[in-house]
């Protein structure tokens, strides 16, 4: 750059999966625009499904691709790419839960996809970045879509409150992170993870600006990854937050944060694995504990899964603390498993929601095996390869951890992943008794056909209008499907692993300092 | 064919039926699903026959088979692979599983009859039967592992199949709970073993630990007791073995099936299947054997005291089978497979007689109740005595033999054994007791109005279903026991059922007469050629028969015993009971074994889960109640109070802990 | 000179940054927030950003902090003192968490910031802190990160929008007003230059909201609701001054 102006090379194959999603969010919001229902039911969410399809395409197209972009920001490798996949998924199947799930009354439409859309894009940048600054926008293109997601359904003040609350927390959260960057940056004198790794290598691994920084920064994307003791946000929002967006919050964002984690302590941090090794050790267990303690007793389901989410990132962080390929490999395809499992439990989860009036808890799945096995066989299966039972995908990837971490050395970290599964049955198992062994509570499939809607949550006294009684019931063919569809991904990986370990293993190459 | 795809075949039969009879459960009309189901089975018994042909056909050193399937996750060095073993061990295991399966079988396709859940129960029924067959065929550890889970699962399925009994499913759980604590114990000990040998295969592992583990070595130890910890819990020994007495709730030939014959037994096949690691590392041999001794003398005292016919069957069960690990334990593993066969036999027959009569008295259990069934149910007492003999250890018949082999074999390892041999004959005269205290107060005595009923031709029925445990009243609809029962005198198909296995009863322990006949030390023994104890184990002459004539007279005297109590002299058992009151107290009390446990480990759980509950719910949600519900509020301003309300103060104080802990820890490694 | 302007500056940072915590009145935070923000444009005076001091001066200080002060007056809340003050069992522990979290950080920084004290700072070329260096790194090293945060700035305002569709209500009908085409050409209502001279008519106003609330009400609103009153339609001044 000798002044001159001269713009940056950028190579547009690469970029074009990050294109497609901004570009689609763009599009979905202008649009939105056009009145009539017709446009909010189908077209807006079918540009979102055909945006993200568009955007798998371009992943596909991609597969093979291993190369930096402007200027070493941005790097679209393995783990970029499959991560990208479970993104893409995660939004594809939010998009189809959202659907109907929202009235037009509760929450603006096209809004909720383009949100979507960018924070799905915010994820990719995040776990292809390789600078600290596109970082952290990264982080904040996924967090802020995500604050306005959870509070979105403006009828309920349990989303506006999950919203509030995430807010909070989370601006702490990134204020740490940056934080963190800011003492990294004085340190290393540089933003990139390669130089960043050099000046570690060279005479900074046990340097306290360095050193206190990365505490900070773990911090930060720890609260993301829920891990404890920074993960007590996450029930209340999760519980909050309408269930389509809890749904990809769970599987979604926890893939990014730990995708990103992976980046950010395997490449740049490698170097001092020394230091930072047993402190995310220690965190897994501890959050391995605390989620799996806090789930038992939960009667709401979606607190439930969040409380899991909890222990399940204590599970994936053991993928991260042994800095080897084989836990790359390991923590990826639990990521994208976990997905499985998660959606077809929240499918099932929204499906009761709309056919019942008992919301979440588990009451509502009362029964079910009998009235509804297509939603009950998907849920069972859920919930078992949640536990980790053998012949669902969950087993092979506790499986994966496990060996992962006995093979570095972390053989107490395996341990507390068997113990904590040992624990999980209790509460997942609870959720099977009542889907098989309860009767069905009389009256409980009839929607409440009476009474006005709520007020607006948080709106000023002249926008609380009686709106007109809600008798609208909405199916869920489409969420059985999904939740049959997931249940049986589940299964079959679950027996045939090889495909996806594969496909995991491609991320694991992604990192050429691992062995 | 070869004898792996035989035994293939063997394995795919039940759970094919267990699909087919799921799948047309709305077609199926009248007893359509137990001829299916039991069909099924019997084509498997066919096949493990097949296989053993097969196999016997190879050269004796070419009996261990080995069939993979397909890989299950050829990863970085991990050679798990859905693959089956097939030797003698597993042929005998399978020859047992599915010929005792498919005559119980047959015997509960009348005996379930009347229930509304008839489908669901041969359903459930075949896919134990296919799980139990994995996991005796399994090749590697993980195959084992997903056999020995899937057994614990049918197990807790058919344990609450009335699962509208709150007794049942409590039972159930209960069973589930400490059988998932043995697979824990199952999968940590494999890992660990794992970990030395680096392969899951069985024939790997097994050649490659001697020169992995030094004998003794402490990783080895650890595994193999864990193993132990597995296969206790699912053979309900001491102090896992609470769950079987109450899995007693599930239906009559569900106990015959897997609370007699096969499941718990596993725990026996474990052993003998691992037997070159526990010859590694005898200190855990040791611990079995103790272990087994333990149960053995407790379970049968406890089963002096109990009532519940069924339950006295389930401490027997208990006690036997510790006789049994107590054998394979201690390297006498032909002597405790032979008891195993022979067990199966004559308690799978004990407990369909005991369903017969508690047929007879409308589901009720309780012995106190019973009297008299003699001339009501000849055959089923004929069939009573057999099993009854067997399990006294009465010559001829099965029982004596193999009980003999057992305590002879073990003795000869001399040392602390001895004590165990000498406890193990104790026990042996405690059990001709229990078990003529339950023929005697069962089928002798005066009558009572049910066996009148039943000499008139006519099965009596109550007019409210009651639950004989807790006396709720029932109805007799799906997940209740049904309307109707079927007792063997009225029932061809049971009494088919029932005659085969009392013949097998009578004629078992020809097997293996001392001195004798020795089929199974010849047939098992390609399986066990490279055990150091097969050949070195082997009682003299005189030992044999002084052996044999000391059994014979306990059990002679144990039956007098018990003739004397409560035959001749009824107003004993009370005199006695007077006398000994802690004693009594200790064995109805079952060694208060559920109430040890309740303080050690259901109470303390129970704590930790209300404190989690209290310390990280309650807070929070009395709070938000208490922010939200003060006066009218405008939401808005709800909205910010609920942001203020100090919850996420209290979140970001927590959040601003970790990062300190974590800050100083970085800042120390600096 | 240089390093009492530092010192200088930099209490003003601190100080302004504890300012906008401490003070409960919302006027006077935001004016800390404004010497907050002047001071630290010292300090980049201090760096040899002189582009970066002048547009911190420019952006933030000027035009944002204006915006802040006229909302502030605007919106009043001077009376609502921000933050409850109700003293909690958790300040202790926060206090004390805090306090150890600043000794941490002390520990970390001065280690470096006292080595850095008496140096002259970074080595700094020709062209330094130029708007045209830094255009060319926002458009070539940083064109990512340039890009992100306008895209970010972008779903901000679309978030603060969705959020504040409470204020006035979604889709109260079956059919969600959204904008048509001619609403876009001629927006009614909305203080047009056309309006402003000949003034709003009145009864055709009233009567295009009658008209409309019978197009949606027809369907789905059944009489109880006959009683509502009549809803305001988004974007009439009426609603401004509530």
């Amino acid at each position: 750059m000798n002044g001159a102006a001269q713009g940056a090379s950028v190579d547009w194959a690469a970029l074009s999966p990050l294109l497609a999603l901004a570009g689609g969010a763009l599009v979905v919001l202008m649009v939105g625009l056009f009145p009539g229902r017709g446009v909010r039911d189908r077209v807006v969410p079918g540009l979102a499904l055909l945006t993200l399809a568009v955007t798998a395409g371009l992943l596909v197209w991609q597969y093979d691709t291993s190369t930096d972009l402007l200027e070493g920001a941005l790097r679209v490798d393995g783990l970029t790419v499959t991560l990208s996949f479970v993104f893409v998924v995660a939004g594809m199947a939010t998009v189809v839960m959202t659907w109907r799930h929202l009235d037009p009354v509760e929450s603006p439409g096209p809004e909720l996809y383009t949100l979507l859309l960018s924070s799905i894009g915010g994820m990719v940048v995040l776990v292809a970045a390789q600078d600290l600054v596109t970082l952290f926008l990264g982080f904040e293109l996924l967090s802020i879509p995500l604050y306005v997601l959870c509070a979105i359904q403006l009828r309920r003040r349990g989303s506006l409150e999950s919203g509030l609350k995430y807010l909070v927390v989370g601006s702490v959260g990134s204020a740490t992170l940056v934080y963190g960057f800011a003492l990294i940056y004085g340190a290393a004198g540089t933003t990139g993870f390669a130089g960043i790794a050099e000046a570690i290598s060279g005479d900074l691994s046990s340097d306290v600006l360095l050193l206190a920084g990365l505490a900070l920064a773990i911090v930060g994307f720890a609260f993301k990854a829920s891990v404890a003791p920074f993960h007590q946000w996450t029930p209340d929002v999760y519980e909050g937050a309408p269930t389509p967006i809890t749904a990809f919050m769970a599987t979604a964002t926890k893939a990014a944060a730990l995708g990103v984690l992976l980046r950010f302590l395997d490449v740049a941090l490698l170097p001092a694995a020394e230091a930072w090794a047993p402190a995310v050790a220690v965190l897994a267990a501890v959050t391995i504990v605390v989620g799996n303690v806090g789930a038992l007793g939960q009667s709401s389901l979606k607190r439930l899964l969040a409380w899991s989410g909890v222990a399940q990132a204590g599970y994936l962080l053991a993928g991260v603390v042994v800095g080897t390929s084989l836990g790359v490999q390991a923590t990826v395809f639990y990521l994208a498993v976990y997905l499985l499992m998660n959606m077809a439990a929240f499918a099932v989860i929204a499906a009761r929601e709309r056919e019942t009036n008992l919301g979440d808890s588990v009451d509502a799945l009362a029964g079910l095996g009998t009235s509804r096995p297509w939603l009950a066989w998907p849920m069972t299966i859920a919930m078992l390869a949640l536990a980790g039972f053998p012949l669902t995908a969950g087993f092979i990837g506790k499986f994966k951890l496990i060996e992962a971490s006995v093979a570095s050395g972390y053989t107490w970290v395996g341990l507390m992943i068997v113990i904590g599964s040992m624990i999980s049955l209790a509460y997942y198992l609870k959720v099977i008794a009542a889907m098989w062994m309860r009767e069905a509570p009389a009256g409980a499939a009839a929607v409440a056909a009476t009474g006005p809607r709520p007020a607006l949550a948080g709106a000023s006294t002249e926008a609380q209008i009686t709106a007109p009684t809600r008798h609208t019931r909405r199916g869920t063919g489409e969420l059985t499907v999904m939740a049959v569809l997931f249940g049986a991904a589940t299964l079959v990986v679950g027996i045939v692993p090889q495909p996806l370990l594969d496909f995991a293993a491609k991320a694991g190459e992604a990192f050429p300092g691992l062995f | 064919m070869s004898a792996t795809t035989l035994a293939w075949l063997a394995l795919a039969l039940p759970l094919a039926g267990a699909i087919v009879t799921a799948l047309g459960f709305r077609f199926w009309r009248g007893r359509a699903a137990g001829y299916v189901g039991t069909a099924a089975l019997f084509g498997s018994f066919a096949c493990a026959i097949g296989a053993f042909f097969a196999l016997q056909g190879e050269p004796a050193e070419g009996r261990q088979l080995v069939s993979a399937l397909w890989d299950y996750a050829a990863t970085a060095g991990l050679d798990a692979q859905l693959s089956i073993l097939v030797d003698p061990l597993s042929i005998l295991m399978l020859l047992v599983v599915t010929g005792v399966s498919a005559l119980i079988h047959l015997y509960a396709v009348a005996y379930m009859g009347g229930d509304r859940g008839y489908t669901r129960f041969f359903s459930y029924l075949n896919f134990f039967v296919f799980s139990m067959v994995l996991l005796v065929l399994a090749g590697n550890f993980l195959v084992l592992i997903i056999g020995w889970a899937f057994v614990g699962a049918a197990s807790y399925l058919l344990i609450s199949f009335w699962y509208r009994r709150a007794t049942a499913t409590a039972a159930g759980i209960k069973a589930f709970v400490i059988n998932v604590l043995g697979d824990v114990g199952l999968v940590l000990g494999a890992y660990f073993l794992f970990r030395g040998t680096g392969t899951l295969d069985f024939l790997t592992t097994f050649e490659r630990a001697p020169e992995v583990f030094a004998e003794n070595d402490g990783e080895l130890v650890a595994g193999c007791i864990l193993l132990l910890v597995g296969a206790f819990a699912k053979s309900a020994q001491v102090p896992l073995h609470t769950w079987l007495p109450d899995a007693m709730e599930g239906p009559t030939p569900v106990s015959a099936l897997i609370h007699a014959a096969t499941m718990v037994t596993a725990g026996v096949y474990l052993i003998a299947r691992m037997h070159p690691l526990f010859e590694l590392a005898p200190t855990a041999g040791t611990v079995g054997a103790i272990i087994g001794c333990a149960t053995l003398l407790i379970a049968a005292t406890t089963a002096m005291a109990q009532t519940d016919l069924k339950r006295v069957i389930a401490y027997s069960t208990m006690s036997q089978i510790g006789y049994m690990v107590m054998a394979v334990s201690a390297g006498a593993y032909v002597a405790g497979l032979f008891h195993l066969v022979t067990h199966a036999f004559f308690k799978a027959l004990l407990f369909m007689a005991a369903g017969s009569v508690i047929a007879a008295m409308a589901g009720n259990q309780n012995m106190d109740r019973m009297g008299g069934f003699r001339r009501a149910m000849p055959f089923t007492f004929g069939c009573f005595v057999i099993g009854g003999l067997a399990l006294a250890g009465v010559p001829p018949f099965s029982g004596f033999f193999s009980k003999d082999e057992i305590l002879a074999y073990t003795a000869e390892r001399g040392g602390i054994f001895l004590v165990l041999v000498l406890v193990g004959y104790v026990a042996a005269f405690l059990t001709a007791v229990y078990t003529f205290r339950m023929i005697f107060r069962t089928f002798l005595g005066e009558p009572v109005p049910e066996a009148r009923e039943l000499e008139q031709g006519h099965l009596h029925h109550p007019e409210h279903p009651t639950n004989p445990a807790s006396g709720e009243i029932e109805d007799t609809e799906v997940g209740f026991p049904g309307p109707e029962h079927h007792v063997a005198e009225q029932s061809p198909t049971m009494k088919v059922a029932m005659g085969t296995l009392a013949l097998l009863a009578i004629v078992g322990g020809f097997l293996q007469i001392p001195k004798v006949t020795h089929l199974l030390d010849d047939f098992l023994e390609p399986t066990f050629a490279d055990s150091i104890y097969f050949e070195a184990l082997s009682p003299s002459d005189a030992a044999t028969f002084v052996g044999l004539g000391l059994g014979a007279l306990i059990a002679l005297a144990g039956i007098a015993t018990a003739w004397l109590v409560w035959v001749r002299e009824p107003g004993t058992p009370a005199k006695v009971r007077e006398r000994l009151r802690p004693a009594y107290a200790l064995f109805v009390n079952k060694w208060w074994f559920d109430e040890l446990i309740g303080t050690v480990i259901v109470r303390p759980a129970r704590w930790l889960g209300s404190f989690a509950l209290t310390a990280f719910e309650r807070l929070f949600v009395q709070g938000t109640l208490v922010g939200g519900t003060s006066g009218i509020v405008r939401a808005g301003s709800a909205a910010v109070r609920a942001a203020q309300s100090g919850f996420l103060r209290f979140y970001v104080a927590l959040f601003l802990g970790g990062m300190v802990a974590l800050t100083i820890w970085f800042l120390l490694q600096a | 000179m240089a390093e009492v302007l530092f010192f200088l500056a930099a209490i003003g940072v601190v100080g302004g940054a504890i300012g906008v915590v401490v003070l409960r009145n919302p006027f006077y935070t935001v004016l800390a927030l404004v010497v907050h923000l002047l001071s630290l444009a010292a300090l980049f005076l201090t760096l040899n950003a002189e582009f970066i001091a002048a547009a911190q001066v420019v952006v933030y200080a000027g035009a944002v902090m204006v915006l802040y002060v006229f909302v502030v007056a605007y919106v009043g809340g001077g009376e609502a003192a921000v933050g409850s003050g109700q003293a909690s069992e958790l300040r202790v522990l926060a206090v004390l968490f805090a306090g150890a979290l600043f000794v941490c950080l002390c520990i970390a920084t001065l280690g470096s910031g006292l080595q850095a004290i008496g140096t002259q700072g970074a080595e700094v070329g020709p062209g330094y802190g130029t708007p045209q260096q830094i255009g060319d790194l926002l458009l070539n090293r940083f064109l990512l990160p340039f890009e992100l945060a306008s895209y970010l700035l972008l779903l901000a305002a679309v978030g603060a929008v969705v959020l504040a569709s409470r204020r006035r209500g979604v889709g109260e009908g079956a059919e969600e007003p959204g904008i048509s085409v001619a609403q876009l050409l001629r927006p009614r209502g909305t203080g047009t230059m056309a309006e402003a001279v000949s003034g709003l008519p009145a009864a055709q106003a009233t009567g295009d909201r009658d008209e409309r609330e019978a197009r949606e009400g027809g369907e789905e609103r059944d009489a109880n609701d006959a009683e509502d009153r009549p809803r305001v339609p988004p974007g009439s001044p009426e609603r401004d001054g509530s």
